[in-house]
């Protein structure tokens, strides 16, 4: 019987240190939820030092608003103005009534994109074909293979590619036109460019936070692609690229940068090289911030978009006869 | 009439050499328990979000209990396989996680038995657990892997009594996780990383009482009825786990409804099936 009490008092004994001792949350009040904000952006968004931002200033200049807002509007935008110092597209935040955004990382440049001339007869037209979520159509009497691809959120499978690449084999080469391509899914970006590669590349790396230090980051993780085994295009491919090339884009065409027989043409890319996360404030809005910083292989962080081969803008003039200066010019480098 | 005796005197005296056999020998029984369970769960995990989401949680359970390897011995072995869902809310209630469990338990116990109504198991038992967590508003976070294996001390205590000439038995069991290995990645690092990318540094962690500490804890009777014995049980889960400076917890308290059934197993060429047993597959 001894035996057993002793059994049953150490038991007790872990029973009652059970308790670790976890964080004081914020309490949900405007001060609660603005604090709560603040800490997460100063504990996980990964480009506060990249960028040399003094967040501890910007919570000075922003706290004392939380005290004459009025509603929770009135909150969100002291809040939203707030993320917005960060200069980052993957930065926002989220209530049942609005989401707060910067989109500058666009608007303060030319668009380089025309849908109206891009569907014009001598592009697109309305006869193109489809596979997978990839428009495609032969253009330059036949001599160049063109594909619009909107959305990495959009699948195609490599049997798509494969019957794309067999109506352009008479060509003498292809114009992957990303433009206005605002990201997606790392994994098909990575797919996408698989098929232009001939051997296992280097092309770039990955980290993320591991403490809550500004430059607490990972031994980073080196980024191969690998050629793919069924489907592969050895001739001339020109990526297009606008300022709207964003995110996962911004991923594919850093990967393109190191395809053999790429070229990218167009304006620089909108960036957005962290991989974004999510984490939630006291009253359920929830923030999505960048986390985990992306480089190319010489470990230059791509958040500030990747700058082209060929710097070509869309000319108003062409534009306004149906022209689009940026595929004309990849036609020219295909022929030359 | 004379052959039709001589026919029953002979299938009569066949199942008494049987009965014998069975009323002589002492025969270890496999217990097996079959339980529905519902209640209410709490779960804290940071690397989906800050905030501890409440809601409900339902399940199923199976336990099987032997004494092992014969009669003679004071060891039994258990093995419990159970599956759980749940549903919870933040505690602004306009967004919700789900969560589903997998859980499968080996125990070993020793009996004593200081009265002849009330018997005494201790022991060990190793358990694997498989499960997640899922918020689908989260971006590139979104599911949180629960993925774990404990070597846990046990105990469990059972009372045999008498109400209204029905004998009753209640049971009280107790488990604590003392050391295992459990995967948790580190706050900012992503799955794509993890497992695309292959990158699993500080995912995996050597688990004992400096960095888990839980009970499980269950209350049960079983109340046999004219058709079945019934067990009705109560089951406490306080959980508590960090690594990568984030402490996660669940916490659950669930009602149990089921029944429970003693069985003979007859297996392999030593044991075969008597021949008065029938079997479907004959």
């Amino acid at each position: 019987m001894k035996q057993i009490y002793v059994i049953i008092s150490l038991f007790l004994m872990v029973e009652l240190q059970a308790c670790m001792d976890e964080p004081d949350l914020r309490s949900d009040t405007p001060r609660g939820n603005f604090n709560a904000l603040w800490e997460i952006i100063d504990t996980r968004y990964c480009y506060l030092s990249y960028k040399q931002i003094n967040w501890d200033s910007v919570y000075t200049e922003y706290s004392h608003k939380i005290d004459t807002v009025s509603s929770n509007f009135s909150l969100f935008d002291v809040m939203g103005k707030m993320l917005a110092t960060l200069k980052d597209g993957h930065v926002n935040l989220y209530s049942s009534f609005d989401r707060s955004r910067y989109w500058n990382w666009y608007t303060d440049y030319p668009s380089n994109f025309n849908s109206g001339v891009l569907f014009k007869p001598h592009y697109l037209g309305a006869d193109y074909r489809i596979a997978g979520s990839l428009r495609y159509k032969k253009i330059a009497n036949g001599k160049v293979g063109y594909i619009y691809y909107g959305s990495f959120s959009d699948s195609f499978s490599n049997e798509n590619i494969n019957q794309i690449f067999n109506s352009f084999s008479s060509c003498l080469g292809i114009i992957v036109d990303v433009r206005n391509n605002g990201g997606g899914m790392l994994s098909y970006a990575e797919q996408l460019a698989s098929y232009f590669f001939d051997k296992k590349t280097l092309t770039g790396y990955l980290s993320h936070k591991t403490g809550t230090g500004h430059s607490d980051f990972s031994t980073p993780t080196p980024l191969y692609i690998e050629p793919n085994d069924k489907v592969k295009w050895n001739k001339k491919v020109m990526i297009l690229t606008n300022r709207m090339s964003y995110s996962a884009t911004n991923g594919f065409v850093n990967i393109m940068k190191y395809a053999p027989n790429s070229t990218i043409i167009g304006d620089q890319t909108g960036g957005g090289g962290g991989l974004p996360f999510s984490s939630e404030l006291p009253n359920g809005w929830m923030v999505r911030f960048s986390s985990s910083p992306m480089y190319d292989a010489d470990m230059q962080n791509i958040e500030w978009g990747i700058k082209p081969d060929i710097q070509v803008n869309m000319n108003a003039e062409a534009e306004a006869r149906g022209y689009d200066t940026i595929i004309e010019r990849a036609i020219g480098e295909i022929f030359k | 009439m004379k052959k039709a005796f001589i026919l029953h005197l002979f299938i009569f005296s066949f199942l008494t050499m049987q009965a014998q056999d069975f009323t002589n020998e002492r025969f270890p029984l496999t217990t097996s328990v079959k339980t529905m369970d519902i209640g209410n769960m709490n779960i804290l995990d940071p690397y989906l979000s800050p905030y501890e989401y409440s809601g409900f949680q339902i399940g199923l359970f199976e336990e099987n209990r032997r004494l092992m390897p014969s009669i003679d011995t004071l060891i039994s072995y258990t093995s419990r396989k159970s599956l759980s869902f749940g549903s919870g809310n933040h505690p602004s209630k306009n967004n919700s996680m789900l969560m589903f469990n997998g859980n499968y338990n080996f125990g070993l116990n020793y009996h004593i038995r200081p009265h002849k109504n009330f018997l005494v198991l201790v022991g060990g038992s190793w358990d694997i657990d498989l499960g997640g967590k899922y918020i689908s508003r989260n971006v590139n976070n979104p599911f949180s892997l629960d993925l774990y294996t404990n070597l846990n001390a046990t105990a469990e205590l059972f009372y045999r009594f008498k109400l209204k000439n029905q004998s009753l038995q209640l049971h009280y069991g107790f488990q604590t996780p003392v050391a295992g290995s459990m995967f948790v990645p580190m706050q900012g690092a992503s799955y794509y990383e993890l497992f695309t990318l292959s990158n699993m540094s500080n995912a995996i962690h050597f688990s004992s009482l400096h960095n888990k500490r839980g009970i499980l804890q269950n209350f049960q009777l079983d109340l046999p009825l004219k058709i079945a014995t019934i067990r009705l049980g109560i089951q406490h889960e306080l959980m508590q786990y960090s690594a990568n400076e984030m402490i996660f917890h669940k916490k659950s308290l669930t009602f149990s409804v089921g029944y429970r059934v003693d069985m003979y197993t007859f297996t392999g060429r030593k044991n075969k099936v008597p021949s008065n047993f029938i079997s479907a597959y004959e």
